[in-house]
This record gives structure tokens, C-alpha cells and sequence, in this order.
């Protein structure tokens, strides 16, 4: 651990050019201080450590191949981080607040997508599927038709259940991620299912593989 | 789990394999740091009033400004250390300490390391690894360019994992390659070594380089010289053993009981190195003495030599007053070194309660205020 004098100097908002204090381990509230002094090495920190987590928010929430800019999102989130950090305050979980940014990206994205297809006349059908480590045929086929019916959802229930159903986050961290009201999420999310359910229903692949595993479309 | 929604959404989570999330990530991180060098180092331009011009000017505004960081040296960063990194030393003392250059190079620092930031370029750097053992993790690139010298051994690198370390008192050299390949070149070494997959690799200097004689000013060095010498052959055979596929062994020599005398016939650099060495490990701060005295006095061997004579005195010898004077001269000798601050904390810990020791404290934090002999410095200057 650095010592107290050096966590001082590292805090002391020097100009990146001149930072040369850099923790060997970093707490979350000495990377929001050292984000806020513009620090480069809270920068660096701040992406080697959640980098992962919100790349695969972000793939889980928009499907990984069916967005070719995926690199540019998670490049967003980052870059919006770094253009708000200034606001943040010492306590801030760093993770939750990258979820929020993240969340509100994909949102966005999920309604550019949503007009541009409307506008191209770009079915979803039409997207390459959906690749995963879960082996079969019929399970990438039954996961790229997911992503298609999904995204006949309106955005902020996509949203809503992408979380849900794939990320796995519990209904009060969604609301909050979301920025929504616990109550909110929940009627989306029980929305969301309910038509999911219903295209599911109609559609032959995923109607064929939820009657295999036993559920009821 | 009953719904079957939730296993196919648990199912697309699965995602692509972890090579590919990793390469993403990699790529972003490049793209992330441009832009916060970007961010921190040009000012936004205004929202243009006559666009079209204003929009040709940004482009070569833009294209300068991204040829400028393009080219412009690496950043390096350690912890604890204040100022600019190049042209200075690093040492973690009985710690362990990362130095992190802008690229995301990473050189992890063992205890008792000394590292020395030699200059930086745009696409790597040159450091000396002085003592100890370091990981480094080089950031591939095509255009990288980074060199490691340890001795009188260098490592050529453009992107890889391994871990170096470098003994100037036996002159031993070691290489474990995590990842990627490295080209080492030094004594002993059969031309450009390529050292790559999981492979270690050991050498030792064959026969040190001589530095030119000086005037002994020490009373106790021998002046005697001998006949001319006849050196061992200078280069060792390279051994396969062990996992070890290249080692280079020098010609090895037993400290006897005859050790600590004047020599009676001329003994190489080499060979008292060696005995050094072995004297060293047997606790044996008689020939341990007499070798380095050796050394000092027939082949010029200076400052390196009066640190481990100060070490020995201190250590082996129980004889501070030596010792005092030993780690004295290394740092009259080599005022610069990379043991100077070694020395100097064992000056102040064998001063201790003496004025000399507060001077010596003093001298000490005004040159390495954050060393890692730094508290007891500040306690000793009081």
C-alpha cells in the first residue's frame, strides 16, 4: 500500500503530465479522487477494473454481434464517465455509476437501432445470429431469435429485461441502474415478458425449443 | 430455473470466448487512453461559424495534434516517486514497486530492485534493470520498441511477458518467458538468442569487463600486481539441463585457505568473482575480503567492490568501523551508483545516535526522500 504521504502527493491534482504517484492498489474512493484531479492513472485504474463487467453489460444487453460498434460503446462509457467524473462525490460506487452510463447508452442505441431498422426497412430477422459458448445449433438459432424478439420490445422494456433475463441483476439494481422507480421496473420488466412470451409464442424456433424444455409459451 | 426464457437468456450470456472479450477490451483501452491524452492535452474548439473552413482547419488541426501524441515519448510513473522518470533510478527497496509507462507497459519491481529509466520514445523505452528481479509486461505492437540491459546483457522486446533478473555481484543473468519471445544478446550468448514460449534461460559473465586501473587510495588494498595474467577461457559452454536451456557457467574456483593471501599467481577477474560469490554464501567474510581486495587491487574493480567489502565488514566481520569506511568510498567512487542508497542506509543504521549518522540521514532523504530507508532517516536526523 502507498504510503500516506504518497497517497497525498497521488491526490493532490497535479496535471496528468506531471502525475507520477501511481498506488500499486487503488481503492474505489482513491480512484474517484484521482478522477476528479484528473488524474491519468485513475483513468487507467478506473478501466482496468470495470472494463470487463461493462463490456459484457453491454454486450448481454444489446446481443454481441448484432452490434458492430460494441467497441464503440464501451468506448463511450468510458470517455462519458471521464467527462463526469468531476461530479462525483468520494463515496460514489464506481461500478454502479459505469452501470447507469452504460444503461443509458444501450438505451439509446436500442432506439437508434429501433429507427434506423424502421427506416432501412432493416428486419432484425435479417442480423447475423447471436454466437455463444453453449454449443448447439439449436440453442445459437433459439438465442438469435431472443435478440430478434427482443428487439420488437420498446426500448425501455428491452432494456429492462435484457437486464433481467441475461445480465442477471436483481429488480432494485436495474431500477437503479436504469434510473427508474423500483415499481417502474417492475410493471416493464412484467410487460416485457408478457409480450416476449407472446412473440415467442408465435414464432416456430422458439416456440419449439421452449416446448422441449418444458416450459409453457 | 424452471422458465425456460431464463435458461436461453442464461444461455446467451455465454457469449463469445474469453480471447475475443479480452482482444475487445484491449483495443478500447488504446482508444480510451488516446482520448484521455486528447481530452487533457488540446483544448475543444468552438462550435465553428463558417463551417466549412473551420471544419478543413479541425482536420489538420486534428491531424496534427494526433501526430504530436503519435510521436510523442512515453510517460513513465512509479509509485512514490516524484519528477520526471526518465534518466532516473527506481528502486524498491524492501518493497515491491510497479513503474508504469502511458502505453500500459508494466514493469513490476521485486524487492531489493533497481531500475533505471535510460529515456523513452514514442514506441517503447530503454531501461537498465541495475539489480534484482523484474515482471514486465510489454504491450504488444509492431512498432514496439523496448530494451533491457542487465549488465552487460540486453533484451530486445516488442511485446511479451517475462521476468528478468539481474545479479551484478555474480554477473548472473535470468530469463523466464511467460509469453511472447525476446531477443537476448551478451556474454556467453550464442548470437541473437531467441528466448520464447515458457523457456528459462540462465547466464553468467564469463569475465567481467576491466575497468581501467586507478590509484588504490585504500591502505589495506595489496599493491602488488602480479605476472601477466593468464585468464580462464572466456567463454563458457552452453549447457542443456534441467529446463534450463541455455545456462552458461563460468569457470568455477574453491576459495581455499590460501584465500585470503596475496595471490601467489595471477587469478582472473573471473575466477575471484566467483570466489567471492561462493565466500559470500559460506558466510567466509575473510576470503569473501580478500577476493574483493583482490579485485580492487589487481584489475581496478572499483565501486561495486568497496559496497560488498562495507557489506562484508558489517555483516561477516563485525567490524562497523570498516564497514563505515567501505560504503564511504562506494559512494566516493560511484557517487551515482545504483547501490547509493543502500549504502547510505547502512551508514546511517551503523551511525546511529552519531552526528555522522544524522549527516548521513540527511544526505539520505535530501536524495531519496521516499526510499525505503526513509523513516529511519527522518528519525536519525532528529
Amino acid at each position: 500500500m502507498p504510503s500516506q504521504a504518497a497517497h497525498s502527493e497521488l491526490l493532490s491534482g497535479k496535471p496528468p503530465s506531471q502525475a507520477t504517484v501511481v498506488p500499486l492498489s487503488t481503492s474505489d474512493e482513491a480512484i474517484v479522487k484521482g478522477l476528479v484531479a484528473r488524474e491519468r492513472w485513475a483513468a487507467n485504474a478506473l478501466y482496468d477494473r470495470y472494463a470487463q463487467p461493462i463490456e459484457a453489460m453491454l454486450r448481454h444487453t444489446l446481443g454481441h454481434e448484432r452490434h458492430a460498434d460494441l467497441e464503440d460503446l464501451l468506448h463511450d462509457v468510458f470517455v462519458q464517465a471521464l467527462g463526469s467524473a468531476s461530479s462525483l462525490r468520494d463515496s460514489v460506487a464506481l461500478l454502479a455509476w459505469l452501470q447507469t452510463i452504460a444503461a443509458r447508452i444501450a438505451f439509446r442505441t436500442m432506439r437508434r437501432r429501433k429507427a434506423r431498422a424502421w427506416l432501412q426497412f432493416w428486419a432484425p430477422e435479417s442480423l447475423p445470429e447471436v454466437a455463444t459458448r453453449a454449443a448447439g445449433q439449436e440453442i445459437r438459432q433459439a438465442c438469435a431469435r431472443l435478440y430478434a424478439v427482443m428487439a420488437r420490445l420498446p426500448a425501455s422494456e428491452q432494456l429492462v429485461f435484457s437486464l433481467w433475463h441475461i445480465e442477471g441483476m436483481e429488480m432494485k439494481q436495474i431500477a437503479d441502474v436504469c434510473e427508474i422507480s423500483l415499481s417502474t421496473a417492475k410493471r416493464r420488466l412484467r410487460k416485457a415478458r408478457e409480450r416476449v412470451h407472446r412473440m415467442a409464442a408465435a414464432d416456430p424456433e422458439l416456440a419449439s425449443w421452449m416446448t422441449e424444455q418444458g416450459g409453457d409459451t | 430455473m424452471n422458465d425456460p426464457l431464463m435458461r436461453l437468456g442464461r444461455l446467451a450470456k455465454q457469449g463469445p470466448s474469453d480471447d475475443q472479450v479480452s482482444q475487445r477490451i484491449e483495443r478500447v483501452r488504446t482508444r480510451f487512453r488516446e482520448s484521455f491524452d486528447q481530452a487533457h492535452t488540446s483544448p475543444r474548439p468552438t462550435l465553428p461559424l463558417f463551417a466549412g473552413a473551420l471544419t478543413v482547419a479541425a482536420v489538420v488541426c486534428g491531424t496534427f495534434f494526433w501526430w504530436s501524441a503519435r510521436e510523442r515519448p512515453l510517460e513513465a510513473f512509479a509509485e512514490a516517486q516524484s519528477g520526471e522518470l526518465t534518466g532516473e533510478s527506481v528502486s524498491s527497496g524492501q518493497g515491491t514497486k510497479q513503474i508504469q509507462f502511458s502505453d500500459g507497459t508494466r514493469l513490476s519491481l521485486h524487492p531489493g530492485t533497481v531500475v533505471h529509466v535510460e529515456g523513452t520514445t514514442s514506441r517503447g523505452a530503454t531501461l537498465q534493470l541495475r539489480e534484482g528481479r523484474a515482471f514486465a509486461t510489454i504491450v504488444p505492437s509492431d512498432e514496439a520498441q523496448w530494451l533491457i540491459e542487465a549488465g552487460p546483457y540486453a533484451v530486445h522486446v516488442t511485446g511479451t511477458e517475462f521476468e528478468l533478473s539481474w545479479d551484478p555481484s555474480d554477473g548472473e543473468l535470468e530469463l523466464a518467458m511467460h509469453r511472447g519471445s525476446v531477443v537476448l544478446t551478451g556474454p556467453n550468448v550464442p548470437g541473437k538468442l531467441t528466448v520464447q514460449g515458457s523457456e528459462f534461460v540462465r547466464f553468467r559473465v564469463a569475465e567481467r569487463a576491466e575497468e581501467p586501473p586507478e590509484q588504490e587510495a585504500s591502505r589495506r588494498e595489496a599493491p602488488e600486481r602480479g605476472a601477466p595474467e593468464q585468464e580462464a577461457a572466456k567463454d563458457a559452454e552452453i549447457e542443456e539441463t534441467n529446463g534450463v536451456r541455455g545456462e552458461a557457467r563460468s569457470g568455477s574456483g574453491s576459495v581455499g585457505s590460501d584465500a585470503g593471501e596475496p595471490a601467489k599467481a595471477p587469478r582472473s577477474a573471473r575466477l575471484l568473482w566467483d570466489l567471492v560469490q561462493e565466500a559470500r554464501q559460506r558466510r567466509d567474510g575473510d576470503g569473501a575480503r580478500s577476493a574483493l581486495l583482490e579485485l580492487r587491487s589487481r584489475h581496478g574493480a572499483r565501486g561495486q567492490t568497496a559496497y560488498l567489502l562495507g557489506r562484508v565488514h558489517a555483516d561477516e566481520l563485525g567490524s562497523p568501523a570498516e564497514a563505515i569506511h567501505w560504503f564511504e568510498m562506494y559512494l566516493k567512487e560511484a557517487p551515482g551508483g545504483s547501490l547509493s542508497e543502500q549504502a547510505l542506509g547502512r551508514l546511517i543504521e551503523l551511525q546511529a545516535g552519531t552526528a555522522a549518522g544524522r549527516k548521513a540521514a540527511q544526505r539520505y532523504l535530501d536524495r531519496y526522500p521516499h526510499g525505503s530507508y526513509a523513516r529511519l532517516a527522518r528519525s536519525s536526523s532528529q
